[in-house]
């Protein structure tokens, strides 16, 4: 979706018109006092009928217009996808189990909390619920857009199911855990159209200052006129309308609520629910970021990363016996134990013959072992093994010659938080051990990077991990995060979240399990994962669709973006009211004190001319930036100080020198209007 | 002197002296650039009696000459003290719009006892409100929120004094028989009322010489700009302090605006200029500005 098609100018037309009813403008002060000021220019242009007059009106009522069209256009962006959502929830039925075992149909609506309905496949699943028996496929596209289907199942994390969305296999019964209307599919709806959106914390204070700051004008342009009086320089009340117009800040005023629901939509559109405002705000104030070690900072299953063999024994032959030993094994490391030798180039053409008569032992508890055993062309049974270190050494029987040697490997491997995987084989009788396969827990790529730039943001990232502290410090170090918590239990979590929390900073983590649910509750910004249970997702303050905990960081980054965003459009709002005075000033009293036209140091053409470029320039400048309001300040993570710099620099020094030249050239346009005097 | 001392007292206090140096630096910048333009404006002139007199000596001890006197006056009007020791209605006519202007930021260079600091540290609330908000963050100040209840305080603090100001302007403007009072004509006239309000305002309450301030009218609403002036804005900054009391602390991360560098000193500067001279220049363009440029 490109961020402003010109033609939703004109779709969003007619609700930017019903939203120029009084009542509604009178929610946005600012652009409320350009209304009645609209209104009352309107009146004595009737009056008195002029040129200036009329497209001064005229201008004022398109500034008017124009701020509407901004927060229609946000608006309307969420629309269509309500509208698709909707589409899922029409009148579905619902199969309605009774106490008695007997199922009825009834409407999806009729269904109430507690109600157990049962889902089958080709069954649209009717409300929100948790699964109480059986194991289905889901088709989650309805909400996630992802087409490739999961699995839910009773018990454990992956429980809940989602009202609109479709089962593909099996049956399974379900306890419904939403109201009618309340279910999240409902609240989605709400949340994109918009509809629910509360004003968040900092846009109340920005709300705050731009009133006063409109308060403050008011004050000035209405005792103008009888300062003006006394100068004998009266004004007419269209020029003391548009000076206030032009003066009071509604560069921000217009495009402000619009900025607040692309901030919103911008989230929506990465497939993240945020259930209020609020939290998306605190995002951008987070100070601590909790990330669970498996599946955010490491791909969550160990792979081999180096082979070390014993001395006297040549890397060519404890890779042979590796790579028979986990050619048939299915497990995450035993493929990757396929991939590590391929990737060192040892592989042979030979090894694939050999494999034709092996038979695969896989790992049993018992034995803490697995490997393969390859029956050569003279009937002698080739045994090669790998597993773990005290388990192999006690099958390969006293070879206390590598004992020792074999221990420092194995423990080098462990000190850096890998897990050490010993290979033996035992060809004719003769048993040896070979070396170590060096299994690592794999931090993805990109952490390191994607840390340090939240550590340039000020904020510092936590571990969270069930691991020893040893391997937790290692992968700690590895991936680059300030710090982390070992053998972590979900009680340990909620009290780090409390301790960050005393000392005034904002907490943010992700979960899905249910014992995630209060610590989820007690952080400033819980992330829900989707495929969680429902109660993460009702503890949590947002949910993402795609259950990606690395979101996280991109969550903080909308957040700051929409505070950068406020705060940039505000502070240019303010700066080009300096341009304007130059413009406007001159024009109003040159005629009565000459050395005024001083000021007029862009040569505007005519006081009526100069009058109305300002208020042309004040009303097109809030729809050339109406795609700044959608898409957000670009911005790029850096210190305070850096990011500071650089806004204020394109902002305020930007809304500085713009309109000069803005109104200079619109003056050169509007100059040609014939009789405007 | 105490009005300079205090920000450096404030950083004792909080264990940060930088801070103080900062709130320090933008007073002592405002200070320099007011003397230095009153100077520069005495100095440079267009009148033919000044011209022939070399320089704008209407109204000064010969003693103390343009530069004390400039010096002095920047002195008198940034603090609330009275005295004086030239007449200011006799600066040339941007001196005097200078000197106004010195008032209307609301005594912050270094103002009043007291209110001048804790005029400037709403400023800087305010400007850490607006680049706070340019970094990504909830505005922080001394490891406290700057939320919507604070900047409501702050609003009606920054407020009242262009209220009692501006419309106490306004009414005696339209009164006819203020107008009497005024003893220069056109735009001179205007500015011996509109420093007379502001003084009442923000500063002792003093007036240009040529007003004749005697009048019943023109007593009581200079005594009412003058009190509630004064005792309002206070009401406003201990509901501030109350309010920020209340929070806990927040500490700082590099994530945060430092408040304690050059480049936050420029922007508090700015924004004093940019929320003061906003509200003002309307009335200086007709007072000041349409006598002193020619």
């Amino acid at each position: 979706m490109t961020i402003l098609d010109p033609r939703t100018l004109y779709t969003e037309m007619p609700a930017a018109v019903r939203k120029m009813d009084p009542r509604i403008m009178a929610k946005n002060p600012v652009m409320f006092v350009v209304e009645i000021g609209a209104v009352f220019s309107t009146a004595i242009a009737i009056q008195h009928s002029t040129v200036f007059a009329w497209w001064i009106v005229a201008w004022l009522w398109g500034t008017v217009l124009f701020a509407n069209l901004a927060e229609a256009i946000a608006e309307g962006r969420g629309k269509a996808q309500a509208d698709s959502l909707r589409k899922s929830r029409t009148s579905s039925m619902a199969r309605l189990l009774s106490p008695d075992g007997s199922e009825s149909v009834v409407a999806s609506s009729e269904l109430t909390l507690g109600s157990i309905v049962v889902c089958e496949a080709g069954d649209l699943i009717p409300s929100d619920g948790e699964i109480i028996e059986g194991i289905a496929s889901v088709d989650e596209s309805a909400i996630t857009g992802e087409s490739a289907p999961v699995i839910r199942e009773a018990g454990g994390d992956r429980s809940s199911v989602t009202g609109g969305t479709r089962v593909l296999s099996d049956r399974i019964v379900v306890r419904i855990t939403a109201r009618p209307g309340e279910t999240f599919i409902d609240r989605m709806i709400a949340l994109v159209e918009g509809a629910s959106r509360q004003k968040t914390p900092n846009e109340i204070a920005l709300n705050i200052l731009l009133a006063s700051l409109t308060i403050i004008f008011m004050l000035a342009v209405v005792t103008l006129q009888p300062l003006a009086i006394y100068s004998h320089a009266q004004q007419t009340i269209i020029v003391l309308v548009s000076l206030l117009v032009c003066l009071i800040p509604t560069t921000i005023g217009a495009l402000l609520s619009a900025i607040g629901i692309a901030g919103m939509d911008r989230l929506v559109q990465r497939n993240i629910l945020a259930m209020s405002g609020r939290a998306v705000e605190a995002a951008g104030d987070v100070n601590t970021l909790l990330l669970d070690k498996t599946g955010t900072i490491t791909y969550g299953n160990r792979q081999a990363v180096e082979f070390v063999s014993l001395s006297g024994v040549s890397m060519v032959e404890l890779v042979h016996s590796a790579y028979l030993s986990s050619s048939s094994d299915e497990t995450p490391e035993g493929k990757s134990i396929i991939t590590l030798s391929q990737a060192n180039g040892n592989v042979s053409s030979d090894w694939e013959r050999e494999l034709v008569g092996a038979t695969f032992v896989p790992f049993t508890a018992e034995t803490r072992m697995s490997g393969a055993d390859i029956t050569s062309s003279d009937g002698s049974v080739a045994e090669y093994r790998k597993g773990a270190g005290s388990s192999v050494l006690a099958w390969v029987g006293e070879d206390s010659s590598k004992g020792v040697e074999l221990q420092q490997k194995v423990d080098a491997i462990a000190i850096t938080g890998g897990t050490p995987l010993v290979v033996a084989y035992s060809i004719k009788g003769k048993k040896q051990v070979l070396g170590v396969i060096h299994l690592k827990d794999v931090v993805k790529p990109g952490m390191k990077e994607r840390f340090d730039e939240l550590r340039k943001m000020g904020i510092r990232t936590v571990m969270i991990t069930g691991d020893n502290k040893l391997t937790a410090a290692a992968i700690a170090h590895e991936a680059g995060v300030d710090d982390f918590l070992a053998e972590a239990k979900p009680q340990d979590k909620m009290d780090l979240i409390k301790a960050e929390q005393q000392g005034g900073r904002l907490v943010a983590m992700c979960g899905d399990g249910t014992n995630d649910a209060p610590a989820l509750a007690q952080a400033d910004v819980g992330v829900a994962m989707n495929s969680g249970t429902s109660a993460a997702k009702e503890a949590g303050n947002m949910v993402d669709l795609d259950s990606d905990p690395t979101k996280l960081i991109e969550i903080v980054a909308i957040g700051k973006q929409l505070l950068i965003t406020r705060g940039a459009l505000t502070t240019f709002s303010i700066a080009n009211d300096i341009a304007k005075y130059f413009a406007i000033l001159p024009a109003m009293f040159a005629v009565q004190f000459p050395g005024l036209k001083k000021l007029n140091i862009m040569h505007l053409h005519s006081p009526h001319s100069a009058i109305l470029s300002a208020v042309i320039f004040n009303a097109l400048i809030i729809i050339a930036l109406v795609p700044l309001a959608l898409r957000g300040v670009k911005y790029k993570p850096s210190s305070a100080g850096a990011l500071l710099k650089r806004n204020i620099l394109i902002y305020g020094v930007g809304g500085l020198i713009s309109p000069f030249i803005g109104i200079k050239l619109i003056d050169l346009l509007v100059q040609l209007i014939p009789r405007l005097g | 002197m105490i009005g300079f001392a205090l920000p450096w007292t404030m950083g004792k206090l909080i264990n940060n002296k930088k801070q103080g140096l900062a709130i320090l630096g933008a007073m002592v910048g405002i200070f320099l650039a007011s003397t230095a333009a009153t100077t520069a404006l005495e100095l440079h002139h267009s009148g033919t009696a000044l011209t022939v007199a070399g320089s704008s000596m209407e109204g000064k001890e010969t003693r103390f000459g343009v530069g004390a006197s400039a010096l002095f006056a920047t002195a008198t009007t940034s603090t609330s003290t009275g005295a004086i020791d030239a007449a200011h209605e006799s600066f040339t006519p941007l001196a005097g719009g200078v000197l106004m202007l010195n008032m209307m930021f609301g005594e912050i260079s270094p103002g009043g006892t007291g209110s001048g600091l804790y005029g400037m540290l709403v400023l800087a609330m305010v400007t850490v409100f607006l680049c706070g908000l340019m970094v990504g963050r909830t505005p922080e100040f001394l490891g406290k929120k700057i939320q919507a209840k604070e900047i409501k305080f702050a609003s009606l603090y920054i407020l009242t004094t262009p209220f009692m100001v501006l419309v106490g302007a306004g009414i005696a403007f339209s009164n006819s028989g203020v107008r009497k009072s005024i003893s220069a004509s056109g735009s001179h006239g205007l500015s011996e009322l509109l420093y007379a309000f502001t003084s009442a305002g923000n500063n002792n309450g003093s007036a240009f010489a040529g007003l004749s301030g005697n009048t019943p009218f023109l007593n009581v609403a200079l005594g009412l700009a003058m009190a509630l002036g004064r005792f309002i804005p206070m009401l406003f900054v201990l509901g501030l302090a109350g309010s920020i009391a209340k929070q806990g602390h927040v500490p700082e991360s590099k994530g945060t605006l430092s408040t304690r560098n050059a480049l936050f000193v420029a922007l508090l500067i700015t924004v004093a200029v940019v929320v003061v001279a906003l509200t003002y220049i309307p009335a200086l363009a007709l007072g000041p500005l349409a006598e002193g440029l020619r």
